[in-house]
């Protein structure tokens, strides 16, 4: 733990000096010391948490100069399937409102490297911000492949491209289609390092397309891994075969299979109920699986062989497990 | 007769006994000792392999078909161990422990939770009758505060139910090898049997416990009548002595940082983070036992078939390759994958949502109360194969309110 961390442990209080909108369902909020004191230092990858005053505690990226005390700025996506955290953002928050938070934080440190590949994936852009102005300022090759849904509800796309047009792709999928991760992974070079941060299929189909080797110059934020509004977010209907007790169930988009096991009285044994602990860790015998677990390694939500059914999701009608 | 010989060649093999009186005595340092050597290393003098490291053992715990439950070193028959759930495996394994999980989960955590905090409120208010107060952190509180609420839930008499006490310190040594003081742990035990044998029984039961609610299962057919009444023998055995070991350990590990205690004044919301940490740096537990009827492959080494293994995960709390400062306790330490002093996997300690209800409540009832905390004396640990328990955490109180 750095000096900072431990200088960070106490809340403080921050005053909401204005709310934007910067994208279709992304807020840019302008956050000010209440007295106008200048604001605890940070490094690129930082996030402070937001204590939400109907309860939640949400993780918000920096995305301001991080060399500026003056203000700290986040972005908000709307989230209008998650637990409340982005609705009472976007809904309740208005400019003058004081809120407690903790931190700067930071679980996802930039580290020195020849050259760097950013990869953002949406609201993920925004810990690569500070990342990108960081190596433009100390002249280390960089490139940015950027997907996200449409080009509309990708946050300071336009601006990017504007100001870097050799270095930024913008790759939104209404256009492109799916993210094309080997032109974005081509030609790894030596001493290069890859940031990159998004939804966990993107992340995860990152990890699935680098050999052993260049795995290991991956990094990697993910949306609040453990957070409880990543865990139910953009959830879709499934089908599961549960192969032992020869039954075919409907998951709906509001249930895990874990609680559709339950319902139907099917013994089984869980614990944690966020893809922490691994106690109900299943095997996989067909199918594909949406990995939303804490606990797989990248290696081996690729390889597909077990999933957590706490938490993690089939895909379609073709799941069959071991249950 | 065969001249193989049971160590594969590239698994180091070493002399220490993690069992010897000195390696009780200091198990983070004997098992950190073993650590070092390698990810799995053959103990020579009792004919096992220690898994050692975070990773592997994390890896190992949640391949439950290959590192089986049903055997382990040191196995036999024990009065103080029924063998439901925790030898167990799936199906049978599924239908009993998902029983007891629910008893110990979401349903009863409310209603429990409330109680709980009525008696760690009232325990606090009462040991903190001056600004300053010396207690023993292991006697005054955490056995204190274990011994009345955890019976309590369960359903248990209060008559009689110090026996707990000798009753956990004989679980946790009943699977080592034969020694006077193995001898001494189950003969003290022994006395405890009878009031324990007696007091799980239904009608030992008042009618709306955890222990009442295993029996009303068995009245739904879910599981057996001897079933009912072994689980409710494992929670006994499984839910005191841990639960005090961790609250004793917490005490100490804050007593001995009251820097942290006041970074946990500043910020309560801090709690549940704390009392994983503190559970990290001490597991109340030292290992799990388990047996590879097909042999196993960890970190690349192979154990052969039909080994027995310890997964060593007092000492892999503090690998420094998962920990950075893996010795210090820091309340706000990130543990992106956590700890492993509940285990891990299937058998993931069945009790722990109760546990750490338990901890978490007694320390913020703690944090509304004390200013400042500080250790008022060297603390003493006991000698145990199993468990890793403080006997004596001198502390030092000051009130004041948040």
């Amino acid at each position: 733990m750095s000096q900072a961390d431990d200088r960070n442990a106490t809340p403080f209080e921050l005053k909401v000096d204005s709310i934007r909108m910067v994208a279709d369902g992304v807020a840019e909020l302008v956050l000010v010391d209440p007295s106008g004191a200048p604001l605890r230092a940070w490094e690129p990858g930082a996030h402070i948490d937001l204590r939400l005053p109907n309860g939640l505690v949400r993780q918000y990226s920096l995305t301001s100069d991080s060399g500026d005390g003056s203000h700290y700025r986040v972005a908000v996506l709307r989230e209008p399937n998650g637990r409340g955290g982005s609705e009472y953002i976007h809904g309740g928050l208005r400019a003058g409102d004081v809120l407690v938070c903790d931190g700067p934080r930071n679980n996802f440190a930039f580290l020195p490297a020849k050259s760097y590949r950013f990869i953002a994936g949406g609201i993920g852009i925004t810990p690569l911000l500070q990342m990108i102005e960081s190596a433009e300022h100390a002249d280390v090759p960089w490139t940015l492949a950027y997907f996200g849904r449409s080009a509309a509800s990708m946050a300071w796309a336009n601006d990017l491209k504007a100001r870097f047009p050799d270095h930024v792709e913008v790759r939104p999928d209404d256009i492109f289609g799916m993210p094309d991760l080997g032109t974005a992974l081509a030609g790894i070079a030596e001493d290069e390092l890859i940031y990159a941060c998004g939804p966990h299929g993107l992340l995860d189909a990152i990890a699935a397309h680098l050999d052993e080797q260049a795995r290991g110059i991956l990094h990697v934020e993910r949306f609040a891994p453990i957070d409880a509004e990543a865990l139910v977010a953009d959830r879709q209907a499934f089908k599961v075969t549960l192969d032992r007790s020869g039954i075919d169930l409907e998951v709906p988009a509001d249930k895990s299979i874990l609680d559709v096991m339950e319902e139907h009285g099917i013994p089984v044994v869980s614990s944690c109920r966020e893809g922490t602990c691994g106690t109900c860790e299943t095997a996989i015998l067909a199918g594909s699986v949406e990995h939303r677990d804490s606990i797989l390694s990248e290696d081996e939500k690729a390889a597909n062989e077990t999933m957590m059914i706490c938490c993690s999701r089939g895909i379609g009608t073709d799941l069959v497990i071991d249950a | 007769m065969s001249t193989e010989t049971t160590t594969a060649p590239s698994i180091p093999s070493t002399d220490i006994d993690p069992f010897a009186m000195e390696s009780l005595r200091d198990p983070f340092a004997a098992d950190g000792a073993v650590r070092e050597l390698g990810p799995v290393v053959y103990i020579a003098k009792h004919d096992y392999y220690a898994v050692t490291r975070f990773t592997e053992i994390r890896k190992g715990l949640r391949n439950w078909r290959t590192f089986s439950s049903t055997d382990r070193p040191f196995y036999e028959d024990s009065e103080f161990r029924p063998r439901i759930v925790l030898f167990e495996e799936p199906p049978a394994h599924t239908r009993t422990k998902s029983a007891i999980m629910d008893v110990l989960g979401p349903k009863n955590l409310e209603w429990m939770g409330q109680y709980f905090k009525e008696q760690a409120d009232a325990l606090l208010d009462r040991v903190l009758d001056q600004d300053t107060v010396e207690v023993d952190g292991y006697q005054d509180l955490a056995t204190a505060y274990v011994l009345k609420v955890f019976p309590d839930v369960i359903g248990m008499p209060t008559e009689g139910r110090e026996a707990l006490l000798k009753f956990g310190n004989a679980t946790t040594n009943a699977f080592g090898p034969a020694s006077e003081l193995r001898d001494q742990k189950l003969a003290s035990g022994g006395e405890a049997v009878a009031w324990v044998e007696q007091n799980i029984n239904r009608d030992a039961l008042t009618g709306d416990g955890l222990g009442a609610q295993l029996y009303a299962m068995a009245d739904e057919g879910r599981i057996s009548g001897p079933e009912a009444r072994d689980l409710v023998k494992t929670v006994f055995a499984a839910g005191f002595e841990s639960t005090t070991a961790g609250i004793a350990a917490m005490l100490r590990a804050f007593g001995d940082h009251p820097q942290e205690w006041l970074k946990l004044r500043q910020d309560p919301e801090l709690v549940a983070k704390a009392w994983e940490e503190s559970v990290r740096l001490y597991p109340p537990n030292r290992f799990g036992g388990r047996w590879v009827p097909d042999g196993a492959d960890v970190a690349g080494h192979r154990i052969p078939a039909g080994a027995k293994v310890l997964m060593m995960w007092l000492g892999a709390a503090r690998d420094p390759r998962e920990f950075d400062q893996p010795d210090e306790f820091i309340i706000d330490r990130e543990m992106p994958n956590g700890h492993l002093s509940f285990g891990f996997g299937l058998h993931t300690c069945a009790g722990n949502l109760v546990a750490r209800l338990e901890a978490t409540t007694l320390l913020r009832s703690m944090v509304e109360r004390v200013a400042g905390v500080e250790s008022a004396g060297e603390p003493r640990t006991g000698v145990n194969y199993q468990g890793f328990a403080h006997e004596y955490v001198p502390l030092r109180l000051r009130r004041g309110s948040l």
